[in-house]
Order: C-alpha cells, then structure tokens, then sequence
C-alpha cells in the first residue's frame, strides 16, 4: 500500500513536469520516511547520492558520452555517408540506402540516437529532396535510421541498462550488435518496398577510383571504431577503457584532420559534461527510491503477486513489453528505464528470463518509444532540422514502425539473436 | 550585477570544472589501460577517477543542468501547466524540490566537516585523502539549492515546446 501511494505521488511530480531525478529524490525520501521514520530517511541520505555518484563503474557514462560527441564534431557523419554514397548511389533508392549504411556507421561511433538523427537529418535530407524523394519518407526514413544508435554499440541506453540493474555492460553492449544490424537490414527492406515503384532520381555509378578516394576521409574512423568493437569483444579492454580510449583517438583524428577547433572542443566538451551532468544526476538521486523499494520489499512482493496470479512468465513478459511502449507513447525513454527497471528488472529475472535479452528487448521498446508520437523525440529533432512539419514526418515514420514491431516479435521469440554473441564474447569474463 | 548574472556565471565556473575533469579523466583512463598493455598500469587511476574526477562530473554541473533545462521531465503537459498564473506548478516543483535537497544539504555538510576534521584517508598502498572527495557533493549540492530558491523567487520563462531546439532529456541516449 505504501509503495503504491509513493510510486503515485512519484507520477504526479513528474506529470507537473518536475525533473525525474528530483522526483524520484522527493518521493524516496517520502516512502523511507513512511517505512522507517526520519532517522532512516536522514541515514539514507547521508550516504546514498555520494556513493551513487563516486563509482568507478559509472566512468563508463562520460567516457562513451565524450568520445560521441567528439566524434560528432570531427564532422564524421557527412564523411560516412559520402563514403556509402559512393558505392550506393547508383541504385534505386541508393541515397536512402547510403542514410542506412551512413547511419548505422555513425551508429557505432555515437551512442546517441537523437544526435544521430540531428545531424543524418541535416547531412541527407536536402540530398534526399534535390532526387526527389518524398517529404513524409525522406524525414521518417533519416527519423528511423538515427534510432539504431540506441542499440548498435556503444548504446548509451544499453549501458544505462546494464549500470541499474548490474549486468555485464561488456556483453549488452556486445548483445546489440546483431539486433542493431537486423534493423538496420529491415529499414533496408522498408525502403525497397516503399521504393520499389516509385521514380525517384538515381545518380550515375561512379568509377572505383572515385569511389576509393570519397570513403578515405572515413577510414580512419571506421578503423577506430572496428578497433573498439574487437577490444569489447575479446574482452582485452574494459567498456570504460574502449570508451576513454575511443575518445582519446577520436580527438587526435580529428586534429590530425584539422577539424577540431576552438569552438567544436568547447561545444562537443559541453554537451559532453550537460549529458552526464544529467545521467549521472538520475542516478544518484533515483538510488535514494531504490533503497525505499528495497526497503518496502516491493519487489518480491510483486513478484509473489505474479507467481500466485498463476499467470506464466510468457503473458507477464507481453504485459510487460506492453507497459513500456504504451509508456513510451508519452514519457521520455530514459525516465522510463529508470522508473520501471527497479520493478521490471527482478519481476522478469525472478521468472527466469536472461537479462542480457531482457536488456536487448527494453531498449528495443526505447527504440520504437523514439518514433512514437506525441513524445517521440527523433520526430522532433527531424523535423526541427528540416522544417517539415512533425505530422509529416510521424507518417513517414509509419513503416519503419512496423518493421520494429516485427522485430520485437522475433526477439521475443528468438532470444539467441540477442544472446548468441555474448555467449561467444570474452567480455565481462 | 544583479544576483542572477552571479548565480549564473558561478553555475558556468561549475560546469567549467566539470568539462576539464571530463578530459582528466578520458586521459588517466587511457594512459592507465595503454600502461596495462605495456605492462606498466598508472597506479591509483581507479581511485583517483571515483573518489575525485565522478564526483566532480556529478555534482558541480548540476544547478547548471537544472537552469539550462538539462534534467529529464515529462513535457507532455507543460503548455497546460505553464498557462497557470505566475508558474505556479514550476514554483511548487522547485520548492519541493528544494525542500528535499536542503534536507541532503543538512546531513552532507557535517558528513564532509566530519571527514575533514578527521583528515579520514582510504585504505591501501596508496592512501588517498577521502575528505578532499566528500567536499564536492556538499558544494554542487548547495550550488544546486540557491538555483532551486532562486527559481522559487523568480521562475525563468517557459521552455518551448519539444522540438523548438529546447534540451531534452533522452538526448543522451
């Protein structure tokens, strides 16, 4: 009963759109006080958000945040997509297939969906419009592609997962790999079967010459990132240290390449410090609410509930998957993992459910979140940088949402295409 | 200067620390996993990045965070909210908000002066000074309660809709 009340009072500050960490903060200190009076709130307090926050562990935020935006502002994406461009352009629907290929590159370089589909969407679209692919397609298609940075890695998301609920983040990161290029693949389709009749503009097949020497400003980044990829794999490099590293190389590319200025150092070092300001924040005061659930033993409690209802673990998980995309449609994708993982985490571990899989399947549910009105972001970063209406661009947007529904299914009902990999990675050994 | 432009550019001095202490740390991590390779790690990197540089990261930049709209919130109903007289919801918000990390403020302070007082150092071969970490939590704290009153006072205007080029919270991911 208490927890219900303060997961109650917990929704209706973030409904009077007070920051989620804040409240999470506020209703923890409400439900330890309501548990063990204020001696227990205070003694909490005293010791949680600095313990939180002064974790080795959680070096692996800032180190991956800092290397995205170091590589964002090396101008990587116009260099990747000129890259595929050149060996794709000539198909039909080549310069939607180079946004893919493009895409899922700068994928790998930046754990940020929302900057990915920043800066895909400023690069392509009006390269896009000059060969005459429809307005609606071309911003749900550049919308679509800039989510798969939220799986592929390093998946900012895909860590969060891992830091909250104590999971190897080596091996989620490892576990995103083969889900990320089965949607990169299936946008791929989309685009063929939108396409397929349609008379947009196909540009000349370039000679080989021509088409080696646009990829070679993108190499050494692809080699950076093809590097990092192996050293999460093999396990030699701990995610932190591929993250600092990544960063490290990625600044000296980008001065060896004359594109890191004054200006691009302050902005990428400032959005850089915003961004973990703003998740580390999350996760030092929201440990104050997970001391209190612990504390309630809300968990096992609803645990109990779900093994008494005589429900099996295949509804509960499809409950479960229904919450957050019926979440996803109104609340932001971080604010949902932080909310529901304390509960969803254990509930579907207790059942039996893997947790690499299960994080694969909550960021999937994130992934579809991003595209999903009112409160699907990468619409709106779309359509701020394009200046198509947002209306526009939910209904481009309306295929590749199938696609990831048919996804979801398929990692619901194969999970090895999310835990093959991890199981052969040295990883987190 | 009036209290705001202070209040701001100390906020901006906090993120400023923050943002070195970012690229401190992307160096002693990289110079402490190359040294490993060539069998020669720096000794107290762990530490040194935990107890000091995360601390750091975390707690100077977060009033900034607050007053620059960086923090994760539900903007669904925020057209309806905002056209409440005077940011009436925004003002209980902040105030409740302040509440509560005044209430943190409270224990962390003597927390911190206890650790000071006692010079309280780790374990270990390299014994590092704990106080010099607990010292930051109090201060990005206190920083992050004069915003909230400050907000409480004299509320910043509305933020724009999503999509107007306003931050938002899933940005990081």
């Amino acid at each position: 009963m208490t927890a219900a009340l303060v997961i109650a009072l917990l929704f209706g500050l973030i409904f009077l759109a007070m920051p989620v960490s804040f409240a999470m903060f506020v209703a923890g200190i409400v439900g330890l006080w309501w548990e063990g009076g204020w001696h227990v709130a205070l003694g909490v307090l005293k010791t949680s958000p600095y313990q939180a926050a002064a974790s080795y562990t959680l070096t692996t935020f800032p180190m991956f945040v800092l290397m995205a935006e170091v590589m964002g502002a090396t101008r990587i994406t116009g260099d990747l997509f000129r890259a595929a461009n050149g060996w794709l352009g000539h198909l039909r629907g080549g310069l939607a297939y180079a946004a893919v290929f493009g895409g899922t590159m700068l994928a790998a370089a930046c754990g940020s969906s929302s900057a990915a589909a920043a800066t895909l969407s400023s690069a392509i679209y009006p390269e896009l419009r000059k060969y005459g692919y429809g307005e609606a397609f071309s911003t749900g298609a550049l919308a679509a592609v800039g989510t798969l940075s939220i799986m592929i890695p390093p998946s900012i998301a895909l860590i969060f997962y891992g830091i909250l609920t104590e999971v190897s983040v080596g091996k989620l990161l490892i576990a995103g790999v083969v889900p990320g290029l089965m949607t990169a693949l299936a946008y791929g389709l989309v685009i063929w079967r939108v396409l397929r009749k349609s008379d947009v503009g196909v540009q000349p097949r370039q000679p080989m010459g021509r088409r080696v020497r646009a990829s070679l400003p993108a190499l050494p980044m692809i080699v950076l990132l093809a590097a990092m990829l192996v050293m999460i794999y093999s396990g030699i490099a701990t995610p932190t240290e591929v993250g600092a590293l990544g960063a490290l190389f990625a600044f000296a590319i980008g001065f060896a390449m004359m594109r890191m200025d004054r200006a691009a150092i302050v902005g990428a070092l400032g959005r850089a410090t915003r961004s973990s300001a703003m998740i580390l924040a999350i996760i030092a005061f929201s440990s104050v609410f997970a001391v209190f659930l612990s504390l309630s033993g809300t968990p096992q409690a609803l645990l109990q509930a779900v093994q008494e209802s005589g429900l099996g673990p295949l509804p509960v998980l499809l409950l479960v998957i229904a919450v957050l995309l019926v979440l996803g449609i109104f609340l932001d994708q971080i604010a949902i993992l932080i909310i529901t993982l304390p509960l969803v985490h254990p509930l579907l571990t207790g059942l039996g459910y893997d947790e690499i899989w299960l994080g694969v399947l909550v960021v999937k549910t994130a992934e579809i979140g991003l595209l999903t009105p009112p409160v699907g972001l990468n619409l709106f970063i779309v359509s701020g940088s394009s200046r198509v209406p947002v209306a526009t661009v939910a209904r481009g947007v309306v295929p590749f949402v199938a696609a990831e529904l048919v996804l979801l299914v398929l990692l619901v009902a194969f999970p090895a295409i999310a835990t093959w990999l991890p199981s052969l990675s040295q990883a987190g050994n | 200067m009036s209290f705001g432009r202070i209040l701001d550019r100390v906020e901006r001095a906090g993120d400023g620390v923050a943002a070195l202490c970012l690229i401190v740390m992307m160096i002693t991590i990289s110079v402490d996993a190359i040294g490993r390779f060539m069998g020669a790690p720096l000794q107290g990197a762990y530490e040194f990045s935990e107890l000091y540089l995360m601390v750091l990261i975390a707690f100077l930049p977060l009033a900034r965070s607050l007053a620059t709209g960086g923090q994760v919130r539900m903007e669904l109903l925020a057209p309806v909210l905002e056209r409440i007289p005077g940011r009436a919801v925004h003002r209980l918000t902040m105030a409740l908000a302040l509440g509560a990390f005044g209430m943190l403020l409270w224990v962390c302070v003597p927390e911190a002066a206890e650790k000071f007082a006692a010079r309280e150092t780790s374990f270990g071969l390299v014994q590092w000074p704990l106080y010099l970490s607990y010292v930051w939590a109090p201060v990005g704290i206190a920083l992050l309660c004069v915003r909230l009153a400050y907000e409480v006072v004299a509320p910043s205007p509305a933020e724009a809709p999503p999509g107007a080029g306003d931050p938002h919270g899933t940005e990081a991911i």
